[in-house]
C-alpha cells in the first residue's frame, strides 16, 4: 500500500480586542450585543461612507507579528477583496494583498519550526444565521478587526496542529493580551488546508479546506478525520480535487459544501480611501514584546531551577505565573521557587483559569486545620523552627489541602506563622 | 500577455455573473458592441513603455492616516435609522432569502 | 431691489446692510427655482419650503445640491432608480460644513446617474435642459448644478468632478467652475464613483464666490482619510492682490478643439498678455492616453463602489441600474480580473504615474497651464448617444489634470457662432489653487465675463 503524508498549512483568525473597530469608532465588543445596534455608516456600508483605519488595531498586528518572529514591513496597505455575501456590507472586504503588515515568521513547537507565510490586518464580516426558509443577518461584527495568520504547510500531524494552537491561543491572549482568543466565542478561527502527497514536502495537486472550526475540542478529530477520509479516497484511486468543506462536531466529520475548481476572483486593487503605510525600522525594532511564553519557561528552568513540568503550568496560565513572581520578589530568595511553585499549582482554579477570588472561611475553623495539620507534620514543624524558612510553604500547602477551599493566603499565612511561633 | 481576442457573450456572461447583474437578452448584443468598442480604444496604453515606471496607487502625499482606538457613538445609528431605508427586517435582523 | 444676477457676495453684502433680509433672499431663489423648474428639470428634489437659519457668514442663501451629496433626512439618489427612496441618516462632510456657515438647502440637483456621463441625460429623471438652449445638455454629471445657476436659481451651486463632471457643464453653461486638487475637499457621503479622483467642487457666476465657497469647505475631515492636512488659505483674500504668472497652453489641447473656441481662447490670451502675463507653448502627454488611463481607472473604482448596492439594507436590488451603469460595472470588473488586471489596470497606474510626472516637468516651466475646458460647446440632446464611451471623449481636456489629482478652474470666453457659451481652464500645481483662482479673477476683472450673464438672464426673468 502506497504511503501518504499529510500536508497541512493552516489560516487562523483573531479578533482583537480594541475598544472600536477597525475603520469606525463603532465598538468592537460585538458578543451577545442586540443585533444591529452597534452599526454606523461606515461598517453597514452606506452609501458615501468612507474607512479610516484604528491604529491600535495595526499596533497589535505587528505585536502578534513580532511574537511570531516575523519580518515587520516598512511598507504596507490595505487592498480591496471584492466578493458578493449579505454579510459584507460593501461587497468587498478591506484586507492585505501583496504588502501585509508582516511576512516570514516561525514558531518552535515540540522541537519543530512551523513557518509563518504572512501576518496580516482586515476587517470582519456581520453574522449570518440560517433558519429553514430564510437567513438573518447582524452586522455588529462587521468592521471588527481581524489579525490573519496563515502558516506554511509545515504541519503533517493533528497533535502538532492542536499544540500549536494552544500556544497560539495562550501567546495572543494571555501574554500579549491582544484578543480573546475563544474559539467557541468566534474570537480566533481555524481553517486547515489539507492535503496528502506520496512525497514527503512535496504539494500535490490539490488542496482541501476544512472552514471554521470554531472548538479546540474539535480541531484534532476533524484534522484526523479528514486525513483519514482522504486516504481511503486515494487508496481507492479517486482523483482529489480543490474543494472546501464544513464540518459538523455533533458527527465528527466533515462534509462537502463546494468545490474549488475555480479559485474565486477577488479582484485584488490597492484601497483608494486609504493612504499607505510607512514604517521606520527604527520604530518597528522599538515595538516591545513582553516575556513570551517559552522564554519564560526557559527562565523558570534555567535561573529559577524549576523543573519542567512546573514551568509548564506556571506559564500555561499567565495570572498563575504573576502570582509566582509577586510572591518570588516579596521572598527575597530563590530557594523557595519551587515551593512555590508547587504551592500555586495546587491552587484550585475555576475552568476558565480565572483565579477565582477567595472565598470566607470561618476563623475556627481556620485554626483548626492548622492545629490538625502541624500535629501531623512534626519535622516540618521542626524544620521550620531549626530556621528552614521553606518548611513553611510546604505546611501551607497542606493545610490548604485539609481545608479544601481557595482561601486568602495572606491571612492563612500570617495565622499559620503566629500558631507555630506560639509551639516554640 | 494574453492574446488579442474579442469579447463574447461568454465573456460577458462571466462578467456579469462576478459583478453580480443580471443582464437580459436585450441589453447583451449593445453591451458587447459597447465594451468592444471601448476596450478597443484603451488598448492604446500600450504604445507607452512602462517598463522601469512604479504604478501610482494613492495619488498625493498622504500616509499614515489612522484614528486613536475609542468608542465614539456621533455617528452610531438609531435603531429606526439603520432599518429606515429596508423593508427586509425581521425582528432586530435583516432579512434575506436562505443561502444554501 | 433687483436681485436677479447678483453674486452670493453682492448678496451678502445687501443683507448685511439690511437692505434685504435673509428670509426675502431665501424665498427670492425658492420661487425662481419652483417657476422655472419644470422647463428645465434642474432638480429632482426641490424644496417646497426653505428651512433656514441667520446665523453664519452665508446669511441663509439656499445652495442646490448635486443628488449624490447625502443630505440627512432628505432623499439622496444619485439620478438613479434604485436610491429613488433612500433617505440618508446622516449629512456629506460638505454638507454639513455649509449648513454650520448659515446655508440652506434649496434643493437636490440632476445629475447623470451615478455621475457616468458628461450630459445628464443618464439620469433615471430626464435630462436637465441647457438654460442657454433648451434643446441643448448643460453638459454632466452636475449638469443640474450648473444649469441652476445659469438660470439664476441660485448664486452658487455644489458639484462634483471625477473627470470634467464640474468644468465642462460650467463651459457648456457659461459660468465658473471650481475642481480643487484631490484631498483638498471631503468626500465623505458624496456617493462614490472614482474614489482616487472624485472632487466636491463649486458652481458660481463669480471667481470670488466659488473662493468663497470653497474656504468654507475646503480642509481636513477625519472621516476622510484622503483630505490633506496642509491649512485652508483665505482664498477670497488673496485673490484681492493680482499676481503676474507665466503661463503655458499644450498645442495638444488646442488639436481637435472647435474653431471658436480655440479662437475665444487666442483673443484671451491677448488680454492675459497685456494684463502683464507671460504666455508661452507647452509640450503636454496627447489626452488620447488620459482618456484611456482615465476609463480604466474610473471604471474599476466605479465597479467596486458599486458593489454595496445589492438591495439588503438599502435601496432596490441591482436590476434597477441602468445600461450606462452596468457597462461601466462590467468593464471595471474586466480590467481587475485575474489574468487581465496587469495589463489593464497595473498598467493604467504606471501611465497615472507619467502623466503626474508630465505635468510636474511643465510646472517647473510654468505656473499656470491654460487650455480650452472642453473639445465643444452644449451639444444637442440626443447627440451623446452615438458614442460608446462619450463622457470620457467630451472629457479628454479635464481627464489629463483629474487623473493627476490637480486644481482647475473653467471660466468663460465667449460665445461662438451658435451664440453658445465658450470657456477656457487655468490649471494650477497641486494644492495651489489660490493661484488658479487669481488668474481666473483677474480675467474676471478685466471682461466681466464678456457680460454673458445679462445676454442670457432676460431668458429667464423674475
Amino acid at each position: 500500500m502506497i504511503k501518504y503524508y499529510p500536508i497541512i498549512g493552516l489560516e487562523i483568525h483573531v479578533e482583537l480586542n480594541t475598544k472600536s473597530k477597525m475603520f469606525c469608532q463603532c465598538s468592537a465588543d460585538y458578543f451577545n450585543k442586540k443585533p444591529n445596534s452597534e452599526v454606523c455608516p461606515v461598517c453597514l456600508g452606506l452609501p458615501g461612507a468612507l474607512p479610516v483605519p484604528n491604529q491600535k488595531a495595526i499596533e497589535y498586528t505587528q505585536i502578534i507579528a513580532k511574537a511570531l518572529n516575523c519580518k515587520l514591513n516598512t511598507q504596507s496597505k490595505f487592498d480591496r477583496k471584492h466578493y458578493f455575501y449579505p454579510d459584507l456590507p460593501k461587497g468587498y472586504q478591506i484586507s492585505q494583498y501583496d504588502q501585509p503588515f508582516a511576512n516570514n515568521g516561525f514558531l518552535l513547537i515540540n522541537d519543530k519550526k512551523f513557518r509563518i507565510q504572512r501576518v496580516h490586518l482586515e476587517e470582519d464580516a456581520g453574522k449570518l444565521i440560517h433558519k429553514s426558509n430564510a437567513t438573518y443577518v447582524d452586522f455588529n461584527r462587521a468592521g471588527v478587526p481581524l489579525v490573519e495568520i496563515v502558516t506554511k504547510p509545515d504541519f503533517d500531524n493533528s497533535t502538532d496542529i492542536k499544540d500549536f494552537l494552544e500556544y497560539l491561543h495562550l501567546l495572543i491572549q494571555q501574554y500579549l493580551k491582544v484578543s480573546n482568543a475563544n474559539m467557541e466565542e468566534g474570537s480566533m478561527r481555524l481553517e486547515p488546508n489539507i492535503s496528502l502527497t506520496q512525497k514527503k514536502g512535496v504539494l500535490p495537486g490539490y488542496k482541501i479546506e476544512v472552514k471554521n472550526i470554531n472548538s479546540f475540542k474539535f480541531v484534532k478529530k476533524t484534522v484526523d478525520f479528514e486525513i483519514d477520509r482522504q486516504t481511503k479516497l486515494l487508496n481507492k484511486n479517486v482523483k482529489l480535487k480543490n474543494e472546501t468543506r464544513g464540518y459538523d462536531e455533533n458527527k465528527a466529520i466533515t462534509f462537502f459544501q463546494r468545490t474549488k475548481e475555480e479559485a474565486k476572483d477577488y479582484r485584488y486593487f490597492p484601497e483608494p480611501d486609504i493612504p499607505p503605510f510607512t514604517f521606520l525600522k527604527k520604530d518597528l525594532d522599538k515595538i516591545k514584546l513582553p516575556e513570551l511564553p517559552h522564554e519564560k519557561l526557559q527562565r523558570y528552568k534555567s535561573d529559577l531551577k524549576l523543573t519542567q513540568n512546573q514551568a509548564l503550568l506556571l506559564t500555561k496560565d499567565i495570572r498563575k505565573a504573576e502570582l509566582f513572581e509577586k510572591l518570588i520578589s516579596k521572598e527575597n530568595s530563590l530557594n523557595n521557587a519551587g515551593k512555590i511553585a508547587n504551592f500555586i499549582i495546587n491552587r484550585s482554579y475555576d475552568r476558565n483559569m480565572k483565579i477565582s477570588e477567595p472565598e470566607q472561611i470561618d476563623k475556627l475553623d481556620m485554626t483548626k486545620a492548622i492545629k490538625i495539620v502541624l500535629k501531623s507534620n512534626q519535622k516540618a514543624v521542626n524544620d521550620y523552627s531549626s530556621g528552614k524558612d521553606n518548611a513553611l510553604f510546604f505546611i501551607l500547602g497542606q493545610v490548604i489541602k485539609v481545608i479544601g477551599k481557595n482561601v486568602d493566603i495572606k491571612e492563612l499565612k500570617s495565622e499559620l506563622i503566629k500558631q507555630m511561633k506560639s509551639i516554640k | 500577455m494574453k492574446k488579442r481576442f474579442k469579447l463574447d457573450k461568454n465573456i460577458i456572461t462571466y462578467l456579469a455573473s462576478l459583478s453580480n447583474l443580471t443582464l437580459n437578452s436585450k441589453e447583451t448584443p449593445s453591451l458587447i458592441k459597447k465594451l468592444e468598442e471601448t476596450r478597443e480604444f484603451i488598448e492604446n496604453i500600450n504604445q507607452i513603455n512602462t517598463k522601469k515606471v512604479t504604478p501610482t496607487e494613492h495619488p498625493g502625499y498622504l500616509k499614515n492616516v489612522i484614528f486613536n482606538d475609542g468608542v465614539k457613538n456621533e455617528r452610531k445609528l438609531s435603531e429606526e435609522q439603520t432599518f429606515k431605508n429596508t423593508k427586509n427586517k425581521k425582528g432586530d435582523y435583516f432579512i434575506t432569502k436562505k443561502i444554501l | 431691489m433687483k436681485l436677479i444676477g447678483k453674486t452670493l457676495t453682492e448678496l451678502l453684502s445687501l443683507i448685511d446692510k439690511k437692505q434685504i433680509s435673509e428670509e426675502e433672499t431665501a424665498n427670492y431663489f425658492l420661487k425662481r427655482a419652483i417657476k422655472y423648474n419644470r422647463k428645465l428639470n434642474v432638480f429632482i428634489n426641490l424644496r417646497n419650503k426653505i428651512k433656514f437659519q441667520k446665523k453664519g457668514v452665508l446669511k441663509g442663501i439656499p445652495i442646490p445640491f448635486k443628488d449624490n451629496f447625502l443630505t440627512k433626512d432628505i432623499n439622496t439618489s444619485a439620478a438613479s432608480n434604485l436610491l429613488k427612496d433612500f433617505i440618508p441618516p446622516y449629512n456629506s462632510t460638505v454638507v454639513q460644513r455649509l449648513l454650520n456657515n448659515g446655508s440652506s438647502i434649496l434643493g437636490k440637483t440632476n445629475m447623470d446617474a451615478w455621475a457616468h456621463g458628461s450630459s445628464t441625460e443618464t439620469s433615471d429623471f430626464g435630462p436637465t435642459k441647457n438654460p442657454w438652449d433648451i434643446t441643448r445638455s448643460p453638459g454632466g454629471s452636475s449638469g443640474g448644478s450648473a444649469a441652476a445657476v445659469s438660470a439664476y436659481l441660485s448664486p452658487i451651486a455644489i458639484g462634483s468632478e471625477t473627470a470634467g463632471s464640474v468644468r465642462q457643464p460650467a463651459a457648456w453653461c457659461g459660468i465658473v467652475g471650481l475642481k480643487p486638487t484631490y484631498g483638498r475637499v471631503s468626500r465623505y457621503g458624496v456617493i462614490a464613483m472614482g474614489s482616487s479622483l472624485d472632487c466636491p467642487g463649486v458652481l458660481a457666476l463669480s471667481v470670488k464666490d466659488s473662493a468663497i465657497i470653497l474656504s468654507l469647505i475646503a480642509g481636513k475631515d477625519k472621516y476622510d482619510a484622503t483630505t490633506s492636512d496642509i491649512s485652508v488659505p483665505n482664498y477670497q483674500y488673496l485673490i484681492k492682490s493680482p499676481k503676474k504668472y507665466k503661463i503655458g497652453i499644450p498645442e495638444e489641447y488646442l488639436k481637435d478643439t472647435e474653431k471658436d473656441i480655440k479662437n475665444n481662447i487666442l483673443d484671451a490670451v491677448k488680454i492675459y498678455e497685456k494684463m502683464g502675463h507671460k504666455i508661452v507653448k507647452i509640450k503636454l502627454m496627447s489626452p488620447k492616453y488620459s482618456v484611456s488611463v482615465y476609463t480604466i481607472i474610473q471604471r474599476a473604482e466605479v465597479s467596486s463602489n458599486l458593489s454595496r448596492y445589492d438591495g439588503l439594507r438599502y435601496g432596490k436590488t441591482r436590476d434597477f441600474f441602468g445600461e450606462e451603469a452596468k457597462k461601466r460595472i462590467m468593464l471595471g470588473t474586466f480590467t481587475l480580473s485575474q489574468g487581465y488586471v496587469d495589463e489593464y489596470y497595473k498598467k493604467a497606474q504606471k501611465i497615472r504615474t507619467l502623466i503626474i510626472e508630465d505635468f510636474n516637468k511643465a510646472f517647473k516651466e510654468v505656473d499656470l497651464i491654460l487650455a480650452p475646458t472642453t473639445p465643444n460647446t452644449a451639444m444637442k440632446l440626443g447627440e451623446s448617444s452615438k458614442y460608446s464611451f462619450f463622457g470620457e471623449l467630451m472629457d479628454r481636456l479635464n481627464e489629463p489634470s483629474s487623473v493627476a489629482g490637480l486644481p482647475g478652474i473653467s471660466i468663460p470666453s465667449g460665445l461662438d457662432k451658435k451664440e453658445l457659451p465658450t470657456s477656457m481652464q487655468i490649471i494650477g500645481r497641486s494644492f495651489e489653487e489660490e493661484s488658479i483662482l487669481n488668474l481666473a479673477y483677474q480675467f474676471e476683472q478685466e471682461t466681466n465675463f464678456f457680460n454673458l450673464y445679462e445676454k442670457q438672464s432676460k431668458n429667464y426673468p423674475d
